[in-house]
């Protein structure tokens, strides 16, 4: 009975309103989301626009990437964030000081979603790459041959070609995204790990909320793969089923 | 160098309009593999001419340098009388502008040896990408010539369908559809039948056969001996980068003069 009990009044502690917790894990989960898809969705801009010009740019260009895309992959991400987040706001900062303004603050999901944009984009440069080398070359060439420009065959066949060999490994990096805000507790920013830990520490209930936080980033996981696969077999359409 | 010798050309032919394709000292080179060693050719409107050989001969590097997918070493390739203008580079000539290789390569249309059907796009799609996109064409007309075409080749039934769920022999029709829909002033084949299983050619051919008919201008790389016999008004006999021996069929293929293409239609019959 006792344990009943002592079961319920722990539970009661992730109620949506104060006293329960459970409203401070699900605004954490929240921000762990905007943070997850503004950062995924940099990433994959930067990893478009890296890829392309990796496979199409100049030897400048090719060498910048280069050095972009292994200096961030060789790097611990928790470095990474530190570094970009405590440097990167004193950079703007002095730069303010500069051109003779005040000081800014920087928002907080701004700025992660920077760091986790700037992160995913060198991994998402190296997917794309690799999957619009994997297109047959002929397809590319009927496109030429056609006499579609550079920005018509990108748009119209390589991008959509190249998507069925991106998307395992770009939705790898959702599922990486979604786990890598969980960094951003260590510069402050409360989203689900941060909110966790404090709910945790006040209440002592380690156990409890760690599980809740474990179960909620599950769910994340769970519903992104619905999606995923969805998206994968409408990225296949094309693909003859395999027998 | 070589055009002083082009400009000779256009002096001497009175009706340059009426060359649909000229080819003149055309090279090509793979660092020192040399598979291209000057070949002039002439295609008239409404010539359909065979380019016939063995492996390795350089019959669809030639093609392939029509439409430029090959970049020539040197010579000229003159399309509808407009010559490509080339620049030299430390890395060998390349084509001097990209519109006008766009614009010429929009007057051409190729059949390829493995389709290279655009995957991802149904085959209605696939038919109409290239008229709305490069010509400009409502998609409304599009579509509409798009099914004519499909008709044609005898696959109204699958224009939804995606071109991995086809056979070998449809998805080529799929792309001779495809050709005729930029309604092109010439169409090259790149052995359109040499990824087709045997009991699948006969269909593909027909379908050629019967664009020959109309009058249209092509040429057709091949190693259907028999099809470019009763097809082409000119055979091409290509060996080791150059033209061996060139005529109509019939002195092509009943009286060879040359010993490697005596050698050559004996092996392949």
């Amino acid at each position: 009975m006792d344990t009943v009990t002592s079961l319920f009044e722990s539970l009661q502690l992730l109620a949506l309103s104060p006293p329960g917790w459970g409203g401070n894990l699900l605004r954490g989960l929240l921000h762990t989301l905007e943070i997850a898809i503004g950062g995924y969705s940099l990433g994959l801009a930067i990893g478009l626009m890296g890829a392309c010009g990796k496979l199409y740019g100049g030897v400048v260009v090719r060498d910048c990437l280069a050095c972009y895309t292994t200096m961030v992959r060789a790097v611990p991400e928790l470095i990474l964030i530190l570094l970009l987040y405590y440097a990167g706001t004193d950079l703007i900062n002095q730069l303010m000081f500069w051109m003779g303004r005040d000081a800014v603050d920087i928002d907080g999901l701004i700025a992660g979603i920077f760091v986790i944009g700037f992160v995913q984009g060198a991994y998402s440069t190296e997917v794309i790459r690799g999957a619009i080398q994997a297109i047959p070359q002929g397809q590319l060439e009927a496109a030429k041959a056609y006499g579609l420009s550079f920005w018509q065959s990108l748009r119209k066949v390589t991008l959509p070609a190249m998507l069925p060999y991106a998307i395992p490994g770009l939705a790898n990096l959702w599922l990486i995204a979604t786990k890598d805000t969980a960094l951003l507790a260590v510069v402050g920013f409360s989203e689900l790990t941060l909110e966790t830990r404090q709910a945790a520490g006040s209440t002592k209930h380690y156990m409890l909320f760690y599980c809740a936080a474990g179960v909620l980033y599950l769910m994340v996981t769970l519903i992104s793969n619905r999606l995923i696969s969805r998206i994968e077999n409408w990225s296949r359409r094309g693909f003859a089923k395999e027998q | 160098m070589l055009t002083s010798k082009n400009n000779n050309t256009i002096n001497n032919n009175e009706k340059p309009a009426l060359n649909a394709i000229q080819i003149r000292g055309l090279h090509k080179s793979y660092g020192s593999i040399e598979v291209l060693k000057g070949i002039d050719l002439n295609a008239k409107k409404g010539d359909i001419i065979a380019i016939i050989g063995g492996s390795g001969s350089g019959k669809s590097t030639l093609l392939r340098c029509i439409n430029l997918l090959e970049t020539p070493s040197a010579g000229d390739v003159r399309i509808g009388g407009e010559t490509i203008k080339m620049k030299q580079t430390s890395q060998g000539p390349v084509p001097a502008d990209k519109h006008q290789v766009r614009r010429l390569r929009a007057s051409l249309a190729m059949v390829f040896q493995n389709f290279n059907l655009w995957q991802h796009m149904s085959v209605l799609e696939n038919l109409i990408a290239a008229p709305t996109l490069v010509h400009g064409m409502p998609k409304v007309a599009a579509i509409d010539l798009a099914k004519q075409l499909l008709t044609r080749v005898g696959l109204s039934d699958k224009q939804d369908s995606y071109p991995a769920f086809l056979s070998g022999g449809q998805q080529q029709r799929v792309a001779i559809a495809r050709a005729l829909a930029v309604q092109p002033d010439v169409m090259l084949f790149d052995e359109p039948t040499s990824a087709l299983d045997p009991e699948l050619v006969g269909e593909v051919l027909k379908v050629i056969e019967d664009l020959a008919r109309e009058g249209r201008t092509m040429l057709l790389v091949t190693h259907e001996m028999k099809f470019a016999r009763e097809v082409a008004n000119h055979v091409v006999f290509l060996h080791q980068g150059l033209i061996e021996e060139q005529g109509p069929p019939e002195a092509i293929f009943d009286n060879p003069h040359s010993e490697r293409l005596k050698q050559f239609i004996r092996t392949v019959q």
